[in-house]
């Protein structure tokens, strides 16, 4: 029988794989475990999201990385990952019957990057090998890590945060279409209006 | 034991990536080419840029402009000019590809590229009055990637134009087409219309100085490379390596035209590439410490 000081079993892959894979159970394992220390893993997980961004930006821009223009764009596009920290303390904050810290919580939240990164980098790999890619296609194929992290969000909602499982549901549903709405909110913003974003749908629908 | 270390051998990985990929980055030296009594310039006048929805930042892009073998180039970002003014001011007193500012006029009826301008153009009004605008603050006006959509190109605003994108990455030769097309009929009701070459570089492939125009110009200044458009010393060079513009232009630009520079360490840059994405890859699937 596992007791709550046991460390996680040692994996080929990290924890993130396995909430990846697996969510409930590992999510379970995770707050079972007092052990962890959630600050230092914490940025250690935004180090890395934050590297996968600085990594893919240049790759699919100029087919280059360079210090430069690996910490160019480390800084310029940081700012996603300041959104995606805002929305998770809203979700947070949000639930009343949460089991845990802030802290631990937002440890946890962003365990489940892994949809999201494991997509990017193949959507560098893709832009790389067939030197063209149509952006609007490319954000069809976000749904795919969409609805991944959806599933990731509401097993962290059950688990962390108490919720049941329709609340759950809910939540994670909420967070897609905030991210959804920023993600495109910004696509209208700097690309001149919602028609632009209209037509890209269109055109992927045709 | 390997095991162990991979998170760690990933994050070693990334690290030699980047490090092969800045020892091996080149940008070679620049100096045009004279034709008569002009300069012969590279140039690309629709470049967008962060913020703004392009992903690199002016200064990495004016970086890959000087690898791409510009002498100049615009950042024009959809309806606001802020990105641009901001580039150009801290490519002032700098070596390197002159930065104009500029602006993409973006709206249901037509896409225009302001160059050389000081403010943000309205985009919500007829095209003739948004050119009339450019012209007020002493810029050129271009139309971008105009097509069957672009309803907005009356004859009166073709004949205000500047110039017209002969030249812009396309996915198919209908696309190249229309582009020439609408060309030749603003030549029809402006003799003096630029040509122009643009790569519309936003966050991938194609990239900058894909499509580009060579400008006949008589000084190396943004001034000079306004004046060459407002004139038509123009010649677009499309993706597929065809010139366009004015046929006497086009034969001269062809018999000056430099080579366009090669990268002698593609190999190693493939090389980075591979080393830094791997090492991406197994910083997250093993871990990088977060275990």
């Amino acid at each position: 029988m596992r007791t709550t000081a046991e460390p996680y079993p040692a994996s080929l892959f990290s924890i993130d794989v396995s909430i990846a894979l697996s969510p409930d159970q590992t999510f379970e394992r995770l707050l079972a475990n007092t052990g962890r220390a959630p600050g230092r893993s914490l940025i250690a997980r935004l180090c890395i999201v934050v590297l996968t961004i600085a990594v893919v930006v240049p790759v699919m821009a100029v087919q280059r990385v360079t210090v430069s223009l690996f910490a160019i764009a480390a800084v310029s596009w940081s700012f996603v990952v300041a959104i995606q920290i805002a929305v998770a303390v809203g979700v947070i904050v949000s639930a009343r019957e949460r089991r845990i810290d802030m802290l631990h919580a937002l440890d946890l939240w962003f365990a489940g990057h892994l949809p999201y990164s494991l997509w990017m980098l193949a959507v560098a790999a893709l832009a790389t090998s067939s030197g063209l890619v149509d952006p609007v296609f490319l954000f069809a194929t976000a749904l795919v890590p969409s609805a991944w992290t959806a599933w990731v969000v509401a097993a962290f909602c059950r688990r962390a945060l108490g919720n049941s499982p329709s609340s759950a549901r809910r939540r994670a549903a909420a967070h897609q279409i905030v991210v959804w709405a920023i993600g495109l909110g910004y696509g209208a913003l700097t690309s001149g209006g919602w028609y632009q974003i209209a037509g890209g749908v269109s055109r992927l629908l045709q | 034991m390997i095991v162990r270390y991979l998170g760690t051998l990933s994050a070693l990985c990334v690290i030699a990536g980047v490090a092969v990929g800045t020892c091996t980055t080149i940008t070679p030296t620049r100096v045009p080419s004279r034709v008569g009594d002009y300069w012969l310039l590279a140039g690309d006048f629709h470049v967008h840029a962060f913020p703004g929805d392009g992903s690199l930042a002016p200064w990495p892009l004016r970086d890959e402009a000087a690898r791409a073998g510009l002498d100049v180039f615009a950042v024009t970002n959809h309806n606001q000019a802020l990105t641009a003014k901001f580039a150009r001011q801290q490519a002032r007193g700098s070596d390197g590809p002159l930065v104009l500012a500029g602006e993409e006029v973006t709206n249901r009826e037509y896409h225009l590229i302001a160059v050389g301008i000081t403010q943000k153009v309205n985009a919500f009004q007829p095209a003739a009055r948004a050119i009339a605008d450019i012209h007020a603050q002493g810029g050129v006006a271009i139309a971008a990637h105009p097509g069957p959509l672009s309803v907005g190109y009356t004859d009166d605003a073709i004949r205000a134009l500047d110039g017209t994108e002969a030249a812009h990455p396309a996915d198919d030769q209908r696309e190249r087409n229309e582009f020439i097309a609408f060309y030749e009929r603003a030549r029809r009701l402006n003799r003096r219309i630029a040509a122009i070459g643009s790569s519309d570089f936003h966050a991938m492939p194609a990239p900058v100085g894909s499509c580009r125009t060579f400008l006949f110009v008589r000084e190396r200044t943004e001034a000079g490379v306004l004046d060459a458009i407002r004139d038509g010393r123009t010649v677009a060079l499309d993706d597929a390596g065809q010139l366009h513009g004015d046929p006497a232009l086009v034969l001269l630009a062809k018999q000056s035209i430099p080579q366009q520079p090669v990268d002698a360490n593609n190999g190693w840059r493939r090389l980075s590439v591979a080393l830094v994405w791997a090492g991406v890859l197994g910083v997250v699937l093993f871990g990088g410490g977060v275990r």
